[in-house]
């Protein structure tokens, strides 16, 4: 099942083009990364979609209909930063929260244990931290038990180990097949947790799929040996090979996507009088593959 | 509508600021009127004006209903207040924001504001009818209903500042802005309000041509010309210099404004991003 269908989303703010044309879909049972610099318009996407923002153009579908206020309450959504009444303790603004979600209170105690808040909850909001109340909201998404989470920046001001909890917690709900969107500029919290992706550049978007796939556009090969310098040049005009790059005592070799053959390069080199100390594929990094993607 | 009322007022409870204002309301009612009696008493009844107003006391059951919504209507900038005060926090805090995303929809948001309003004006009455059994009750004078047409009155002031308070909520957002663009808006409505009186005057031709109070014609100053101190032989001798007060005119007008505001209201909430 689709959850999410946007059929070239268009927002404008005056003369700037907050989302221009932006297309993907998300399935059930993923967890999907919505990726990009600083006024990329990831927050921008995920308003519309929740009716706090009016697109200027396109469409959206959430469970393959046109999106309600039903929908909604079936999402459990943290945007931007956490928005609770100040003078209300935690557990009176879940309460609100349930009431609006139609879902009851029941899950209110349990939502605060998860989050460890429960000591805290007859504490106001206004007391608590930038860190407690990006978790209260977390909270307040996971009340009813929702199959569907949309969250955005959901580590923003949590410690290491709040990072860390929600990262785990993350993990869990995916494997209970949730489905999970979310919205980061921080790209190791999305390589860990993320399926799948879409990067956003300015109001565009540069490219979307499985991690995997947005990760594999090159592959490269990490090799070592006494001479560098030989091993270079035996190289320089090997089949397939786009670049040589020397960083420290490795040589990186950037090949096209499944074009390298780590056998046949240690071969070669074998061959030529260059005996190889190291050889490995090393896997890009999503930073790495998001940097090339975002400044060309 | 009933859960929606059960979560705004699980939103409002422990608010601070509407458990002051509300008692402030609800007492200033009950202590303003108290001040027009004694008031009345003194200057009037206990001294050598009482050969002027006779028998006239405007807190006997014939008088009463007419006085204390008279009276009580300068208080209805608290509710309104309130009111205003509440719905920019939905603003500031973005809780309106996350009410939407948490499965409302913006016609229910905006619809259980306007019922907050409707309910602040109903409340705001029966208060009105309260002080009223209290101070006629004293006056010991036999029950009577005449004049219980200006609590209605009373109610239609009471909603017409609400709607007008929570349209500028909407539109500004911002708590003190807001504050200061109603108490300006107030004030700027009463001083042109003056300015068509005195227009009305000079162009009044006896029986002729009146076209009534002009100043009455305005959104705040419609629902308050509805309201007036009960007629008394003082009032008598002033009364004819001014043009007549066209009541249905004035009715229909605080109507209209009340929809207009409401309308105007409920498109800006339900077309803007939040």
């Amino acid at each position: 099942m689709k959850i999410l269908q946007l059929d070239e989303l268009t927002k404008n703010y005056g003369k700037i083009k907050a989302l221009d044309k932006v297309s993907f879909e998300v399935n059930s049972g993923t967890v999907f990364g919505i990726l990009g610099p600083n006024g990329s318009g990831k927050t921008t996407l995920l308003s519309i979609v929740l009716d706090v923002l009016k697109s200027d153009g396109g469409s959206f579908k959430i469970f393959e209909e046109q999106p309600n206020a039903g929908h909604r309450k079936r999402i459990g959504s943290l945007l931007e930063t956490p928005n609770f009444y100040h003078y209300l303790s935690a557990r009176q603004n879940l309460e609100i929260s349930a009431a609006i979600k139609g879902c009851g209170t029941d899950g209110i105690d349990a939502a605060l244990r998860q989050v460890n808040l429960y000591e805290r909850r007859n504490s106001a909001f206004s007391t608590f931290s930038l860190g407690m109340k990006q978790r209260l909201a977390i909270a307040s998404a996971l009340l009813g038990n929702p199959d569907v989470l949309l969250l955005d920046e959901p580590t923003n001001g949590l410690d290491p180990v709040g990072i860390a909890e929600i990262r785990t917690l993350i993990n869990e709900l995916a494997s209970k097949g949730k489905t999970i969107i979310m919205a980061s500029h921080l790209l190791d919290e999305v390589e860990k947790v993320c399926t799948h992706a879409v990067i956003l550049k300015f109001g565009k978007q540069i490219t979307s799929g499985p991690v995997s796939e947005i990760l594999s556009n090159d592959d490269l090969v990490e090799i070592s040996s006494s001479d560098l310098n030989h091993a270079s040049n035996i190289l320089k005009d090997y089949q397939g090979l786009r670049k040589i790059t020397k960083e420290g005592e490795l040589l990186i070799l950037d090949f096209p996507a499944n074009k390298a053959d780590l056998a046949s390069i240690n071969a070669h080199c074998f061959q030529n009088g260059v005996v190889l100390s190291h050889l490995q594929f090393r896997r890009k990094s999503l930073e790495t593959r998001f940097l090339e993607l975002t400044t060309n | 509508m009933i859960t929606l009322l059960r979560t705004e007022w699980l939103k409002i409870k422990n608010y601070r600021a509407f458990i002051l204002i509300g008692i402030f309301f609800v007492l200033g009612i009950f202590l303003t009127n108290y001040i027009v009696e004694k008031v009345f008493q003194e200057v009037v009844v206990n001294s050598d004006a009482k050969v002027l107003v006779g028998k006239f006391n405007p807190y006997d059951y014939e008088h009463v209903w007419e006085t204390v919504s008279y009276v009580s209507g300068y208080l209805l900038i608290l509710p309104a207040l309130l009111l205003l005060i509440i719905t920019t926090n939905e603003f500031t805090f973005k809780t309106s924001r996350q009410n939407i995303i948490d499965g409302w929809t913006r016609n229910e948001f905006i619809e259980v504001k306007l019922t907050m309003a409707l309910i602040f004006a109903l409340i705001s009455s029966v208060i009105v009818v309260l002080s009223g059994f209290l101070f006629a009750s004293i006056s010991d004078t036999p029950f009577s209903t005449k004049g219980f047409m200006h609590v209605f009155y009373f109610f239609n002031k009471a909603l017409t500042y609400n709607v007008i308070a929570l349209f500028i909520s909407v539109w500004i957002r911002k708590t003190g802005f807001a504050i200061g663009i109603y108490f300006i808006y107030t004030g700027a409505e009463n001083i042109i309000a003056q300015m068509l009186d005195a227009l009305s005057v000079k162009w009044r031709n006896g029986d002729k041509f009146d076209l009534g109070r002009l100043g009455e014609y305005l959104p705040m100053n419609a629902s308050d010309g509805l309201l007036s101190f009960p007629d008394n032989p003082l009032k008598s001798m002033a009364k004819n210099s001014f043009p007549t007060d066209l009541q249905n005119i004035e009715i229909s007008f605080s109507v209209f404004y009340l929809l207009l505001f409401i309308v105007l209201t409920r498109f800006m909430f339900v077309k803007r991003d939040l």
